[in-house]
């Protein structure tokens, strides 16, 4: 099996696995600080809960699209309770890819007007 | 940080699979506290957030969770796959759509099927049963007809000529 065709069974990624995908896009992060990003990056909008997050992590642990890190990125600030989590390879790759379809999907609602269409209703 | 908000967050963790609290209950707990403290929440609103995720999520980790456990998991379902048998099983875009873990009616060990019509975990257990069952239906009828012979050996030996010793 070819590296696309590997990447293409994950797509279309989950909006939750989609967004843990790109709080981790900058390096390794524990749980809180992921849902933090993602909320800011939302603007608010998207708020998951413990339970969306740790389900998309066991999902993505077992998919192999994240690992838990045991270095950590700043000692003076680490709680060793914490569990951190980084983007393998192939979720970088995965990530890659979801985003090339959604903005592949973006850019054709934009050429037929869609988002100028819904925002006059 | 509110105590009481803790603890009833670990109520609310009760929905989910045991597997599932034990490798993540205190990470989620952790979570929790920390949005309270930072991201200044109150407690109860925080609550009811995670109980409608926990209400919406649950379940189907609940669903899930069969082919996570023990022996049973996911090498388990891969064997059965290997071995044809779950071709027929109900499917959806390659993910199977409804798993059930029960218990075999021999080893009484879980397993994981779809069918829910199905009482053994396998062939060599579906065949063990057999045996032990005949083995047990022999026994009983055995045992009837001990004690029927017993019985009527009583009954013989009651009515037997007594002993005669020639002198």
């Amino acid at each position: 099996m070819g590296r696309g065709e590997e990447v293409e069974e994950f797509l279309p990624l989950p909006a939750s696995a989609m967004h843990i995908v790109v709080a981790l896009a900058d390096g390794e992060k524990h749980g809180y600080a992921i849902l933090r990003d993602v909320a800011e990056l939302s603007d608010g909008a998207v708020r998951m809960g413990s339970g969306t997050l740790y389900g998309s992590i066991k999902r993505m642990l077992d998919q192999g699209l994240i690992e838990e890190t045991e270095e950590r990125p700043d000692p003076a600030l680490d709680d060793q309770r914490r569990r951190y989590y980084r983007l393998t390879s192939l979720g970088e790759r995965v990530g890659a890819a979801e985003h090339r379809r959604l903005t592949a999907l973006v850019d054709a609602a934009r050429l037929r007007h869609l988002g100028l269409r819904l925002g006059s209703t | 940080m509110s105590v009481t908000g803790v603890r009833a967050f670990r109520l609310v963790l009760r929905l989910y699979p045991v597997e599932y609290r034990r490798e993540y209950g205190e990470d989620m707990v952790q979570v929790f506290i920390d949005q309270q403290l930072h991201d200044r929440r109150p407690a109860s609103a925080l609550l009811l957030h995670e109980t409608f995720d926990a209400v919406r999520i649950a379940p189907r980790m609940r669903l899930e969770s069969p082919m996570k456990i023990g022996w049973l998991g996911g090498s388990r379902v891969q064997n059965l796959h290997a071995q044809g048998r779950l071709d027929h099983m109900d499917m959806c875009g390659g993910e199977p759509t409804a798993w059930w873990r029960i218990e075999c009616s021999h080893c009484l060990t879980d397993f994981v099927t779809w069918d829910t019509r199905r009482r053994y975990c396998s062939d060599e257990c579906r065949t063990e049963n057999k045996r032990a069952r005949k083995q047990a239906r022999v026994a009983a009828r055995c045992a009837t007809t001990r004690r029927a012979d017993a019985e009527e050996s009583i009954v013989d030996s009651a009515w037997a000529r007594p002993t005669t010793t020639r002198i």
